[in-house]
């Protein structure tokens, strides 16, 4: 075997195990990379960036941690990079602490208490219901969250990261982890309860 | 615990993050108290809502294609 051929044998044998590694978390990376660009074609092309650069520094990756954990910290500050580039950012943090305290179940709760006869119960709300009458406004709550309370959502809720985890892959104190998640979610119920309000949703009908 | 403890610790316990010590009386308050079981329902569901929306979405083969050649060395 010639000299070239043992490195490119290296070579593939490395691609092989890196593809080995990364292929089962890509749909997750994806769907992480959508809730940041919320655009797909933005998500695709940062999924692409990400992976090579994954690829590039697979030899600084120790074997036997948390690769998926790992893919994500890569992709957020490969999103960050360029949004950093893009000087218009729209978002900024409010300090509402009014939010993170929101339920929009406490709050059906209490109106069915306040006057019965305007408002169903919120355990009437059954599983498929919530499917059906939330539908495509869970994912328009989430859009419409300002970037640091989607990410935390998206890595706690949708992907089952720790807390740890996501403080890891932010870089950010887990007391801020809390806090971002506590004032997400009640950003996300109020945008919900808004709906429901708008909708008529836990109104008996006359 | 009661209703505002169990209120507070519904997402540490769904994050599965609540505190070891925290976890039976948590669960043994929701075993009692429909209101608080109602609440938990209600998030477990939320979540479950959000958790099929994202998981729904898969990277188009076309770009995991494009994207392992790329990989592997090859034009994309
Ligand atoms: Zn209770």
């Amino acid at each position: 075997m010639g000299k070239n051929d043992k490195s490119a044998g290296v070579k593939n044998q490395k691609a092989d195990q890196f593809q080995a590694l990364v292929a089962e978390h890509l749909d997750a990376l994806y769907g992480f990379a959508l809730s940041l660009t919320r655009n797909k074609a933005k998500a695709e092309d940062l999924v692409q960036e990400s992976v090579l650069k994954a690829f590039r520094f697979f030899h600084q990756f120790e074997r036997g941690t948390h690769i998926k954990a790992w893919l994500f910290k890569i992709l957020k500050n490969t999103f960050l990079t360029d949004w950093r580039r893009d000087k218009r950012h729209p978002e900024s943090l409010s300090m509402d602490d009014e939010e993170s305290n929101f339920s929009f179940y406490v709050e059906a709760f209490r109106q069915s208490k306040a006057s019965p006869q305007d408002y169903l119960p919120p355990e009437s709300l059954h599983e498929q219901d919530m499917e059906q009458f939330f539908g495509d406004e869970i994912m328009k709550a989430m859009e419409s969250l300002p970037m640091e309370f989607r990410e935390v959502i998206f890595m706690c809720d949708v992907q089952g990261f720790a807390y740890a985890d996501i403080a890891k892959i932010l870089n950010i104190p887990i007391g801020t982890v809390r806090s971002r998640l506590a004032r997400g979610r009640g950003m996300l119920q109020k945008h919900l309860w808004q709906y429901a309000q708008d909708r008529g949703i836990l109104k008996r009908s006359a | 615990m009661d209703c505002s403890q169990t209120h507070r610790n519904l997402y540490p316990y769904l994050d599965r993050q609540i505190e070891p010590a925290k976890k039976k009386s948590f669960e043994s308050h929701l075993g009692e108290c429909p209101d608080c079981y109602g609440c938990y329902r209600f998030h477990f569901h939320l979540r479950d809502c959000l958790k099929k929306i994202y998981r729904h979405f898969e990277l188009p083969p076309s770009v995991l294609r494009c994207l392992f050649k790329r990989v592997a060395g090859g034009p994309p």
